[in-house]
């Protein structure tokens, strides 16, 4: 997990601003070739958000869609704007067209309006809470986010009170109790 | 089929369930009359063993349908993707309210209606609770006491299987339990130091209708706590896992679905009700079902409404309403979720299952004499757990760190809801409206509003609450004293209260109609009080009750 203090992402949210008034080389070439892809955003942001490790990631189909269908059913009030003011916001960050950025830009984006949105005080209005929380939802209720990185027993046939929780544990996906969802976005 | 029956039970939950197998088993020829669909026991749980990924919204649902047909029942714990066809559409079942405190209805209607839905919290009431409209004036006196009812709890508990401890607490008379459930390492703690700190208090395990022992043809519960998708090891009590199987057993019954019973028809010389006006839910059709006796077991609001509808030439006020009070007096918990608090120094200690059970702080204001000007008093339930995967929606976080971080169990968490008791007032009613739904019945209207006496009960149990919490160093993220509207509790009560005197209440000592021998009224609405616990068991034991008083005054000519 990456941490920033709350001085240093407005800084780097204004130096963001500031580079877009200069556009990078590759920007105006990915508005020559690209037009905008939720798909290509839903799988670049979720990999992002979750890599793939020693299993798969949040840029798989599976949850991309799942994120897809949450934004057009309007799950937990989200707006049919929510993933184009989500690129809008990266667009910024990026200082260019977010989907054409290099790797390392992509991700310094996306770290960067993780830390400005769940930082303490911050105003509110971004779209990405809600598109994490849209996210983290299709990935750990896929199968591979749900029984692969976590553990999944539908029939546990027990319960131990108490037992150790040892360092690579894996929670159960399927804790009914512990897995609900408040609110999305910054408590 | 024949129409006539010795018993019509009206309903299929968990009185009707209850009131189908005493009467069977007692040699009575019972017809029991659902008005939803057929659910059979482990074929018709079509959602139970599916993954989140099996389902389109995987788990969460549709909100675009939540909220067309189910604005009501999504707001409910367990309504959910996987539990939706077990709750009612309420675009298709439409009731009046108030626009100010609108009262949540939650229904199930399908064959076991909410005992499929139910919370399962089994509590035994005492004089504490029953005599406390005597005591403080607001309603009317019980006509029974805990001695009346303590055999038929023993006898409930006994067949459902119910797991809890041995306690000793005046407040919460112990029963015939299955071994308890156990408390994880934060619960067990904060036991501790309450115990400590409060002589007057306790934390125990919680007593519910989840079995931890196996009884035959129903298997121990597997802690998948799913509960309400319906259990294919039938180890928590519904109508289908218990009290229907036992019924059908003996041969006696009939069970019809998809049938509303509209009204009860009555026999003015004979004083006696004669059976009960059926519309068919698929063909509309209407019939008239016979019996020597009925017993109206349709969930509190339902059966208020149709005695309400029952109203004839004579008893224009509604059937066996002579008192005027059939559907005032109607109740609901209030409740809150209290206390939400972050535990540290538990990190090391996790478990392993889903416990389908929590914790209980039995009531402790004014058990002993009067500790306060407050009036009755409250209890709390609630449970720790670890935080899953969804903590990370809350916490910032990017990249193989954040996704390793959220592998494992994430903090403790603690939960504490209050229920306090509610007094009987007769401005809170169920009565009818004037429209109608689409099969041409009267729709039902509740008028229900919290008063001063639960509010600021709430508020002492907030108090209290922040204290009891803070003995384990706990941080509060979330505080409430503010009830929730009025049904969020779904244990509405009253509107048929049992009672002394046939002039203020509706029915007698075993739910016997004053004024009409063989109406027998066994669900929420005969409760003349609410207490703080749960009512659920109570409803058992009183239907059980009665039905066997029902019997003997068949037997012997009275009815």
């Amino acid at each position: 997990m990456k941490t920033h203090s709350a001085r240093m992402n407005r800084r780097a949210l204004m130096r963001g601003c500031a580079a877009a008034l200069a556009a990078p080389a590759w920007t105006a070439a990915a508005e020559a070739t690209t037009g905008y892809d939720t798909a290509k955003l839903l799988q670049i942001v979720g990999e992002i958000l979750i890599p793939a490790t020693t299993t798969d990631g949040a840029g798989a189909r599976d949850v991309t869609d799942f994120v897809a269908l949450a934004v057009a059913s309007g799950m937990r009030g989200a707006k049919p704007d929510l993933l184009d003011r989500l690129r809008n916001e990266l667009d910024r960050l990026a200082a260019g067209a977010f989907l054409a950025a290099p790797l390392a830009v992509q991700k310094n984006a996306i770290e960067a309006l993780d830390t400005a949105t769940y930082a303490p005080g911050a105003p509110g209005g971004s779209a990405w809470p809600l598109t994490k929380t849209f996210i983290l939802m299709g990935y750990y209720t896929s199968q591979t986010g749900g029984s692969s990185e976590l553990a999944y027993d539908l029939v546990p046939g027990r319960f131990d009170p108490d037992i150790p929780v040892v360092k690579g544990q894996k929670a159960l996906s399927n804790d009914w109790s512990g897995v609900a969802i408040h609110s999305a976005g910054p408590n | 089929m024949t129409n006539l029956f010795d018993a019509i039970v009206v309903g299929s939950g968990v009185t009707g369930g209850w009131a189908a197998k005493e009467l069977t088993e007692r040699g009575l020829k019972v017809l029991m009359i659902e008005r939803g669909p057929l659910i059979e026991h482990q074929v018709d749980y079509k959602t139970e063993m599916l993954a989140p990924w099996e389902l389109q919204f995987r788990g969460f649902g549709d909100p675009k349908i939540s909220a067309r047909d189910y604005p009501i029942q999504s707001k409910g714990m367990y309504f959910n993707e996987w539990t939706a066809n077990h709750f009612v559409n309420d675009k298709d079942n439409p009731y009046q309210t108030t626009e100010k405190d609108p009262f949540q209805w939650r229904r199930g209607y399908q064959l076991g209606g909410k005992s499929l839905l139910w919370g399962r919290q089994c509590y035994r009431w005492s004089d504490l609770d029953f005599g406390a409209n005597a005591r403080d004036g607001h309603g009317s006196d019980w006509p029974i006491r805990y001695k009346d009812l303590a055999p038929w709890y023993d006898h409930v508990e006994e067949f459902i299987g119910v797991s809890g401890s041995q306690e000793g607490l005046d407040q919460l008379p112990d029963g015939k339990f299955q071994p308890p459930m156990e408390m994880n390492a934060v619960e067990k703690a904060l036991k501790a130091r309450i115990e400590a700190t409060y002589r007057d208090r306790k934390l125990i395990i919680g007593r519910s209708a989840n079995m931890t022992e196996d009884k035959p043809g129903r298997s121990k519960c597997q802690y998948r706590n799913i509960c309400a998708r319906g259990c294919s090891y039938g180890a928590y009590f519904s109508t289908q896992s218990s009290t229907l199987p036992a019924a059908r057993a003996t041969g006696n019954l009939t069970l019809i679905t998809d049938s509303i019973v509209d009204s009860i028809e009555y026999d003015p010389r004979a004083r006696r009700v004669t059976g009960v006006r059926v519309i068919d839910t698929g063909t509309r059709q209407r019939t008239t079902y016979n019996a020597k006796m009925v017993f109206l077991c349709a969930g509190t609001i339902n059966s208020i409404s149709v005695l309400l509808r029952s109203a004839n030439d004579a008893m224009p006020g509604g059937l066996a309403n002579g008192s005027g009070t059939l559907g005032r007096y109607f109740m609901d918990h209030a409740l809150t979720m209290t206390v939400i608090a972050k535990v540290p120094g538990f990190e090391a200690h996790g478990y392993f299952g889903n416990r389908p059970n929590g914790i209980i702080i039995p009531r402790f204001l004014n058990v002993h004499g009067k500790d306060s000007d407050l009036l009755r008093g409250y209890s709390y339930q609630g449970s720790a757990y670890r935080t899953g995967w969804s903590r990370g929606v809350a916490q910032a976080g990017v990249g193989s760190a954040f996704k390793e971080s959220l592998q494992g169990p994430g903090d403790w968490t603690m939960l504490l809801g209050a229920f306090a008791e509610t007094l009987p007032r007769a401005d809170n009613r169920v009565s009818l409206a004037t429209q109608t739904d689409s099969f041409g019945i009267a729709q039902s209207r509740i008028d229900f509003a919290y008063g001063d006496n639960e509010r600021k009960l709430l508020a002492h149990a907030g108090h209290e609450a922040k204290a009891m919490v803070a003995l384990l160093n706990a941080k509060i993220v979330s505080y409430s004293e503010e009830p929730g509207l009025g049904g969020t509790a779904v244990h509405e009560m009253g509107g048929a209260r049992m009672g002394h005197d046939p002039a203020t209440s509706v029915l007698n000592a075993h739910n016997q109609a004053h004024e009409i021998a063989n109406l027998f009224v066994t669900d929420g609405a005969a409760m003349a009080s609410t207490a703080c616990q749960n009512p659920s068991l109570t409803y058992m034991a009183l239907t059980a009750r009665a039905a066997a008083f029902a019997v003997d005054q068949l037997k012997h000519g009275a009815i």
